[in-house]
């Protein structure tokens, strides 16, 4: 499969990832071109699934990075790009949320997507991280506290 | 909904309203068509281009020793050429000369009946002599100051080095810019020195002591520019034109070294007086060696991917 093959077939997957999570078009086509990259580099192509995890972590990664270096220059973590019907309430929400998923760690943050995005379970988070299911639960217990106290949402109020 | 999907929104209500809402608003904001289009347009003409200068990286580690080394070498050297220490070091590290070199007008004179050229007034030669000078002061102060900041974002430095968006900073373009009007003022002081002399180089502490220094910075510059735009998945990385500039200025240094010496013998005699100028020129040679072979590689593997896309 050439790589002009993969872009057609897996790139707006890759793009639309990304894009969800870092709700920027540049930012989001060069996480995509670094996924594509990465695929082609590997000895065999990754199924969709694996393309839309490495898609959602670099994105991740690259919030990440925004964030830190917003926070060395001292200015604000750029806005979301303006799109139709958008309340500014709702992209205040979602821009605290991207700063509170950047401040995780990689871990912590990936535990996170995998449950909560993907749906995995424990185990199978485990299994594609290579890591203990007890690690597993742990970084999912940090991570929820930690984006608990960053969005200032108190505990009582879990269903 | 996929499954994955339906199986994350069940999690989901794991978490507390408030964090569910705002996951579920992210993911949730589509891109549009038009831009859906464009990115995919992008991915189409970016994504060959990147395959072809992309290329594996030569070793973090290695980079990292070859700045530190460099690092060091250079504050000695700085210090050293203040106190004219280095004049002493090299003196205790003297082998026996085989001939000497007639450093004198006969040689001037001699040249300027073979080559007929006319020889330059003195206000001219005094301006290039002024001009060489401030030129390699001018170059030192601009890498010292690169050197020093370098050193002070250490980190930073070496993490936007690997962020792959060929953006160069404030401090990266003081080195260039040293090295640069180095290579100026070291080519102008060949020039006044072939004019008073008779010949482009001589094998003395001060020009030995600015061949290193040159040769050092280059190595540094390229160590952090030449393999440092990479890209932090594939760790490919790129040979830039700070590389090329460089190398290329090195290289044009050591040629005028050859030439200047009147060939291998000459050098054999002129320049093998010290121990330490002919230490640095094998260094000098594994060097160029090294980037030639770099060199080749990085245009090997583009040749070869452009035959498979």
């Amino acid at each position: 499969m050439c790589w002009r093959q993969i872009v057609d077939e897996y790139g707006e997957m890759i793009f639309r990832v990304a894009f969800g999570v870092l709700h920027n078009a540049h930012d989001a086509e060069e996480v995509a071109q670094d996924v594509l990259l990465e695929a082609l580099h590997r000895d065999s192509l990754p199924d969709a699934g694996l393309l839309r995890r490495m898609a959602a972590f670099r994105s991740i990664d690259r919030l990440r990075r925004r964030h830190s270096h917003d926070s060395l220059d001292g200015g604000t973590i750029p806005a979301a790009e303006p799109f139709p019907d958008q309340l500014s309430e709702t992209a205040e929400q979602i821009r605290n949320l991207q700063r509170a998923i950047a401040s995780l760690p990689s871990r912590q943050a990936r535990c996170f997507w995998l449950r909560f995005v993907e749906g995995l379970s424990n185990q199978q988070i485990a299994e594609s991280l290579e890591i203990s299911v007890s690690a597993v639960s742990t970084a999912i217990g940090k991570a929820k506290q930690s984006l608990r106290s960053k969005l200032d949402i108190e505990e009582s109020k879990i269903p | 909904m996929s499954e994955s999907n339906r199986q994350g929104n069940e999690h989901a209500r794991e978490l507390d309203i408030e964090l569910r809402n705002a996951l579920s608003a992210m993911l949730s904001t589509e891109p549009s068509q038009s831009v859906i289009d464009s990115a995919i347009a992008n991915l189409h003409s970016k994504v060959p281009e990147r395959i072809r200068i992309d290329r594996r990286d030569f070793g973090r580690r290695h980079r990292v020793l070859l700045v530190i080394a460099a690092s060091l070498v250079f504050l000695i050297l700085v210090v050293s050429s203040s106190t004219d220490a280095w004049a002493e070091v090299v003196k205790d590290y003297q082998l026996p000369a085989n001939e000497p070199v007639p450093l004198s007008t006969a040689a001037a004179e001699s040249h300027e009946k073979e080559a007929g050229a006319a020889t330059l007034a003195p206000a001219p030669l005094r301006a290039v002599l002024l001009t060489h000078i401030v030129s390699l002061l001018a170059g030192l102060a601009a890498m010292g100051v690169a050197w020093i900041t370098t050193l002070v974002s250490w980190g930073t430095q070496l993490r936007t080095a690997n962020d792959g968006d060929g953006s160069l900073s404030i401090h990266r373009r003081i080195l260039i810019g040293g090295i640069v009007l180095y290579v100026v003022g070291l080519i102008l002081g060949c020039v006044w020195s072939w004019y008073t002399w008779g010949r482009l180089w001589s094998w003395d502490p001060r020009e030995a002591f600015c061949l290193i220094t040159i040769g050092l910075a280059s190595s540094w510059c390229y160590s952090l520019h030449g393999v440092s735009v990479s890209s932090e998945i594939t760790g490919g990385r790129r040979w830039s034109h700070v590389a090329t500039v460089s190398t290329t200025s090195f290289g044009l240094i050591i040629l005028m070294v050859l030439l200047g010496g009147q060939y291998a013998s000459d050098l054999r005699s002129v320049g093998a007086q010290s121990l330490t100028t002919w230490v640095f020129f094998a260094f000098a040679m594994v060097l160029l060696l090294i980037w030639s072979v770099d060199f080749w590689k990085t245009t090997r593997e583009r040749r070869v991917s452009q035959s498979v896309l």
